[in-house]
C-alpha cells in the first residue's frame, strides 16, 4: 500500500501532471498497467502562469531521453558512467522541488512549517496538491530549504564584501568584527519568520533531522570562517567552526525570545560571546606556548641526566 | 512514451529512490515495512559506502555539482590525510635511521612527501574541503609506525615504505579513475596533480624494494599488516 502510494507520487514528475481533477485520488486505486495521465487543456484557465506546462513537457522529454541515455554521451562531462544515466531527470526533479518550496514560503505565516504550506505552494504553481508527496519529511524540508537559501545569500554577500576589501584595503576590519557582522546579517534573515522559528528549530531538534541540521549549520560557519580569512587545514579547522557554531546557535536561541527594539539585546549577547571566544583563543595559544617550552625543559632535563650518568657518548 | 512496462517500472523505481531525502530512516521505505531498525542501519551503512545503484540512489544527489563536490571533498581529504601520515612515517624513520647509510635515501623521499603535503594543504581551502578529524591521530600513529619499523632494522623500514606506497599507489589510481569518470576536462588540474604524486609514490615503492625491503624479518606478515592498517585508515579518513 505504502509502496504504491509513493510510486503514485513519484510518477507525478515523469508523467504529465493533471490539475485538481486527480487531487482527490486515493493512492492504491491505480492499476499496475499504469495508464498515461494527459493534460486536460480545458483546465488551462486555472493555471495562472505558463511555467508548469513548460516544466511538464521538459520532464516528459527528459523521461523519454532518460530511457535512451545509455547510448548517447553526456554533453557536459563526456562520460557514460552509470551514475550519469539519470542525471538530467534528477536535475529536473530537483528544480521542480526547489520551485515548490520557494512558492510555499509565503504560506508559512498562515500554515506554519508544515505539509499544508507545501500543498498550498504546489497548488499556487498549478501543480496538484499531491505534489507534497515529493517531500516525505514534510515541514522540515521547507525549513531546510529556507535555511539553505539564507546560507546561499550570506555566502554571496560575504563574497562581495571580501571582493570590496580586496579593491579597497582600508575597509579591512578585524576578524572578530567581520564575524560579528556576518552572524548578525545571517540572523537578520530569520526575522521574517521569527514568530514561527521556534517551531522550525523544534523540527530540527528531532533525531531524524539532526544530520541535515548539522550539515546546515556546518556549511554556514564554514562560509563565515572562510571569508573571514581562515585557511587552516588541521584540527584548528574544527575548533574554530565549533566555537562559532556554538555562538551562532546560542544567539539564535536568544533571538527567539528577544523583545527589544531591533533585536539589540541579541546583538549585545552575540558580541559578548564572540569576545569570550576571542579570549579563549588567546588563552589556548598562550598555553600552547607554555607547553612547548615545558617539553623543551623536560628534554633538557633528560639529556642532562644522561650526561651525568655517562650514557651520552658525545661527552667522552 | 517510453518503451513498455519494464522500463517504466525501472524509471519509477529510480524516481522513488531519488525522491526520498537523505537519511537512514527513509532508506528502508521502498524495501521493507517501517521501523525495521536493523535494516535501516544496514542501509545507512550502504549509503555511506560507495556502492553504485542502491546506496547512491538513496542519497540526496540533488545536482551534478553537489555530487562532484562530494567526490572531490572525499578525494582531497583522504589524500591530505595520506600525505600527512607519510610525512610522519618518514619523520619517525629518520629519527631512528637518520645517521645510518640509508638516511639520505629516506631524507629524499621525505622531502618529496613534504612537497605533496604542502600541495594538499593548499588545495584544502581552495576547494573548501573539510580536513579529516583524525589529523592528531594520524600524526601520532604515523610517527609510531615509522619509528617502530625503523627500530626493527633498515630492511623493515624499507618494507614499511613498500607496503604503504603500494596501498597509496592503488588508491591514487582508483581516484584518478573516479575523477576521469566525472569529467576529464573539468578536473584537469587535480588529475595532473594526482598523476604526478602517484608517479612519485611508485618511485618510492621501487626505491624501497631496491634497498632490500624483502629481506626484512617476517616480510609478508609485516607487509600485510601494514597494508591492512593503511586501507582501514584510508576508509576512515574518507568518511570522517
Amino acid at each position: 500500500m505504502k509502496m504504491v502510494s509513493i510510486r503514485c507520487c513519484s510518477s507525478l514528475l515523469t508523467r504529465i501532471i493533471t490539475t485538481s481533477r486527480f487531487a482527490g485520488c486515493t493512492c492504491g486505486v491505480r492499476t499496475s498497467s499504469a495508464p498515461l495521465w494527459t493534460v486536460n487543456h480545458s483546465d488551462e484557465s486555472k493555471n495562472t502562469h505558463n511555467k508548469p506546462q513548460y516544466e511538464e513537457s521538459k520532464q516528459q522529454r527528459q523521461y523519454e531521453e532518460g530511457t535512451d541515455k545509455k547510448q548517447s554521451d553526456d554533453s557536459d562531462s563526456g562520460s557514460t558512467s552509470e551514475g550519469d544515466t539519470y542525471t538530467d531527470t534528477e536535475e529536473g526533479e530537483h528544480e521542480v522541488r526547489q520551485q515548490i518550496l520557494d512558492a510555499a514560503l509565503p504560506f508559512v505565516h498562515s500554515y506554519g512549517w508544515t505539509q499544508e504550506s507545501i500543498i498550498q505552494g504546489a497548488e499556487s504553481l498549478g501543480y496538484s496538491g499531491m505534489a507534497h508527496g515529493l517531500f516525505p519529511g514534510g515541514g522540515v524540508d521547507l525549513v531546510n530549504y529556507f535555511y539553505k537559501e539564507c546560507n546561499k545569500k550570506l555566502e554571496h554577500s560575504l563574497t562581495q564584501k571580501t571582493n570590496e576589501i580586496i579593491d579597497n584595503p582600508q575597509l579591512k576590519k578585524g576578524t572578530t568584527a567581520f564575524i560579528s557582522e556576518a552572524v548578525e546579517e545571517r540572523l537578520r534573515m530569520n526575522t521574517e519568520y521569527i514568530t514561527s522559528w521556534h517551531k522550525a528549530l523544534a523540527l530540527h531538534a528531532s533525531p531524524l533531522n539532526t544530520p541535515q541540521a548539522l550539515d546546515n549549520i556546518g556549511s554556514l560557519v564554514d562560509a563565515i570562517w572562510y571569508h573571514a580569512g581562515d585557511r587552516s587545514h588541521d584540527f584548528n579547522w574544527y575548533t574554530k567552526r565549533g566555537l562559532l557554531a556554538a555562538v551562532y546557535k546560542s544567539s539564535e536561541l536568544c533571538m527567539l525570545q528577544d523583545k527589544s527594539d531591533d533585536f539589540q539585546d541579541t546583538w549585545d549577547f552575540m558580541n559578548r560571546r564572540l569576545s569570550d571566544v576571542h579570549k579563549v583563543g588567546k588563552c589556548f595559544r598562550e598555553v600552547d606556548g607554555v607547553l612547548q617550552n615545558a617539553s623543551g625543559v623536560v628534554k633538557a632535563g633528560i639529556i642532562t641526566g644522561m650526561n651525568i650518568i655517562g650514557l651520552n657518548n658525545k661527552t667522552r | 512514451m517510453g518503451g513498455g512496462y519494464g522500463t517504466e517500472q525501472a524509471q519509477m523505481r529510480h524516481n522513488l529512490a531519488t525522491v526520498l531525502p537523505a537519511g537512514p530512516a527513509y532508506a528502508h521505505i521502498n524495501l521493507r515495512p517501517r521501523f525495521s531498525f536493523s535494516h535501516s542501519s544496514l542501509l545507512s551503512l550502504c549509503s555511506t559506502m560507495n556502492w553504485p545503484a542502491l546506496g547512491q540512489g538513496l542519497r540526496q544527489y540533488s545536482t551534478r555539482a553537489a555530487r562532484n563536490k562530494r567526490v572531490i571533498d572525499r578525494i582531497i581529504r583522504v589524500d591530505h590525510a595520506g600525505e600527512l601520515g607519510a610525512d610522519r612515517i618518514y619523520a619517525g624513520q629518520m629519527a631512528v635511521l637518520g645517521k645510518t647509510s640509508v638516511g639520505p635515501v629516506i631524507q629524499h623521499m621525505w622531502d618529496q612527501e613534504k612537497e605533496h603535503k604542502a600541495k594538499f594543504e593548499e588545495l584544502i581551502p581552495q576547494y573548501r574541503v573539510r580536513p579529516t578529524v583524525l589529523v592528531p591521530l594520524w600524526n601520532v600513529a604515523g610517527y609510531v609506525l615509522g619509528a617502530g619499523t625503523a627500530m626493527l632494522g633498515r630492511e623493515a623500514a624499507m618494507a614499511c615504505t613498500v607496503a604503504v606506497e603500494s596501498v597509496i599507489t592503488d588508491h591514487y589510481n582508483s581516484q584518478l579513475r573516479e575523477l576521469i569518470n566525472l569529467g576529464e576536462e573539468e578536473h584537469k588540474e587535480l588529475i595532473e596533480t594526482i598523476k604526478k604524486f602517484r608517479d612519485d609514490e611508485m618511485d618510492h615503492h621501487d626505491t624501497g624494494l631496491a634497498h632490500d625491503a624483502e629481506m626484512a624479518p617476517a616480510y609478508t606478515a609485516l607487509s600485510n599488516v601494514i597494508k591492512a592498517g593503511c586501507k582501514a585508515a584510508v576508509w576512515v579518513s574518507e568518511r570522517i
